[in-house]
């Protein structure tokens, strides 16, 4: 093999491991373009979500809605209907030992501290107005929903409302409001102000959430009854009706737990009424409280 | 696969390339960590990634279900764990809560990023992949690589839901986004550089 046969070869030989190194280069290239490109583009999806909502207008709050009837069926359920029902679905319900008897006006006292904004409120509000309204009457209701960012559950707010018994005080405090304000703790604008016994007794009791439900600081509900997304979907006409079937599941749900509520309200208002305290419905969710 | 691993193993310059980086890998791991097989920075990584997410997930779990825990969180204004660990968001179809899913991800996260696991795939120098082993590590690679992009989109769901619907950011639950999307980040570059990739056969 001649000199000039073996450099022609050696320069074939370079000329083609410059070529594989090019094509090695290029690969590299190619591969962190995919990867690199992959996660760039997971971080612009993050982008235009923040984008978006930076550029969101804020979520219009509906106007509160006044309905006689549906007023009417939520806060006369039939003593048939509950007594069938019985416990239903419902749980939570906590007794306290040893705190002093929460009263006011002379009556055992019913608290509840909740938002208009809050989904678990919009679903346990229902129960509340069923199990007062058998100890009482309840009125001025307004229908509302969730905020449209938390649910948009179908409720009753109790702002506004009024309540007359001689067995026991119901004293709503609808705390916060569904216009967002990101300067208050539950990032909602407030709505009513709690006493400072309220906040004492939510801060001892409620784990820091809303709805809150003391019963005469004998029992306490620092939750919710039943999951608020079996009546999401549903309207207030809807559940309303539901309320007055005890097969329905909205009677399990929102009925069983008015029983429970009522239950608890029996042993603060000593067995009175008794036709309440000593009905079927109430006697079945005794061994709930 | 098994055409392209065939055809690339031919090549003996990448091959003799990689095998030298993997033959130093071990050194930069073991030092300190004597009782985990050595992997190489970027598995350890992700391991550490998924043991700090299986922690957080843990952590918002046990707060979901005892109310008495509270996270150490900011509870006014934009950044509100409360308001996001409470919202409807905070449910899987209203049973499943988030929490609990996030926690069983990160259980298989660990797992499957756990060295071990990465051993499979990448043994020492000297070591030898059986057939057997080598349909393994390419399930593994599968499994992983399917498991960060399940979870990055979940992610991308949780943060969606968080700054649209909510309207609130939770500290907790955007860490756990944050190394979700790390760990996201280097298996796509792992998967993308050594995919299909022989492993070491030779001695030495």
């Amino acid at each position: 093999m001649g000199k000039a046969e073996r450099n022609r070869r050696t320069i074939t030989r370079e000329r083609i491991a410059a070529q594989q190194a090019a094509a090695q280069r290029a690969e590299q290239r190619r591969k962190a373009l995919v990867a690199g490109g992959t996660v760039l583009a997971v971080l612009a999806l993050v982008i235009v979500i923040i984008v978006v909502k930076a550029t969101q207008a804020p979520a219009k709050t509906a106007a509160p809605v006044q309905n006689a009837t549906w007023a009417q069926e939520i806060t006369t359920v039939p003593a048939a209907t509950f007594n069938q029902v019985g416990v239903g679905a419902s749980a939570g319900l906590k007794s306290v030992t040893g705190a002093a008897p929460l009263t006011s006006g002379g009556k055992p006292e019913v608290l509840y501290m909740g938002g208009e904004y809050c989904p678990y409120c919009a679903a346990e509000r229902w129960a509340m107005a069923a199990a007062v309204s058998r100890f009482g009457s309840l009125s001025g209701l307004h229908f509302i929903h969730s905020s449209p960012a938390d649910g948009n559950v179908p409720t009753i707010t109790f702002y506004k409302s009024s309540y007359t018994s001689k067995y026991l005080s119901f004293v709503p405090v609808e705390w916060y409001g569904e216009t967002e304000d990101s300067s208050t703790p539950f990032g909602h604008v407030y709505l009513q102000h709690p006493s400072t016994q309220q906040v004492a007794l939510f801060n001892k009791y409620a784990g820091r959430a809303i709805p809150f439900l003391d019963i005469g600081n004998q029992y306490v509900l620092p939750g919710v009854s039943y999951l608020f997304t079996d009546i999401q979907n549903l309207t207030w006409s809807q559940i309303a009706a539901g309320m007055q079937d005890p097969s329905s599941k909205v009677a399990k749900d929102i009925d069983g737990a008015a029983n429970v509520i009522s239950a608890a309200i029996c042993k603060i208002t000593h067995g009175q009424p008794g036709n309440v305290c000593t009905s079927a419905g109430v006697t079945a969710a005794e061994g709930s409280v | 696969m098994a055409d392209r691993k065939a055809s690339t193993s031919r090549r003996s310059g990448p091959q003799s390339a990689r095998s030298s980086q993997q033959a130093a890998a071990p050194a930069a791991t073991k030092s300190g960590f004597g009782f985990l097989p050595s992997v190489g920075i970027l598995p350890l990584a992700t391991w550490l990634l998924s043991l700090y997410g299986l922690g957080a997930s843990i952590y918002l779990t046990i707060a979901h279900y005892d109310t008495h825990v509270l996270l150490v969180c900011s509870d006014k204004g934009v950044i509100n764990c409360a308001e996001v660990t409470t919202s409807s968001q905070s449910m899987v179809f209203g049973v499943l809560p988030v929490a609990v899913l996030g926690l069983a991800f990160y259980v298989f996260i660990v797992a499957i990023n756990s060295p071990w696991a990465w051993r499979l795939q990448r043994p020492a120098a000297g070591g030898q992949l059986s057939a057997w082993s080598g349909n393994l590590t390419t399930s593994i690679m599968w499994a992983r690589l399917i498991s960060v992009v399940v979870g990055m989109g979940f992610v991308l769901y949780l943060i969606y839901a968080e700054v649209i619907q909510i309207g609130a950011i939770c500290l907790w639950c955007t860490s756990v986004h944050v190394a979700t999307f790390l760990i996201f980040a280097l298996i796509v570059f792992d998967s993308s550089f050594n995919w299909g990739k022989p492993q070491p056969t030779g001695r030495g």
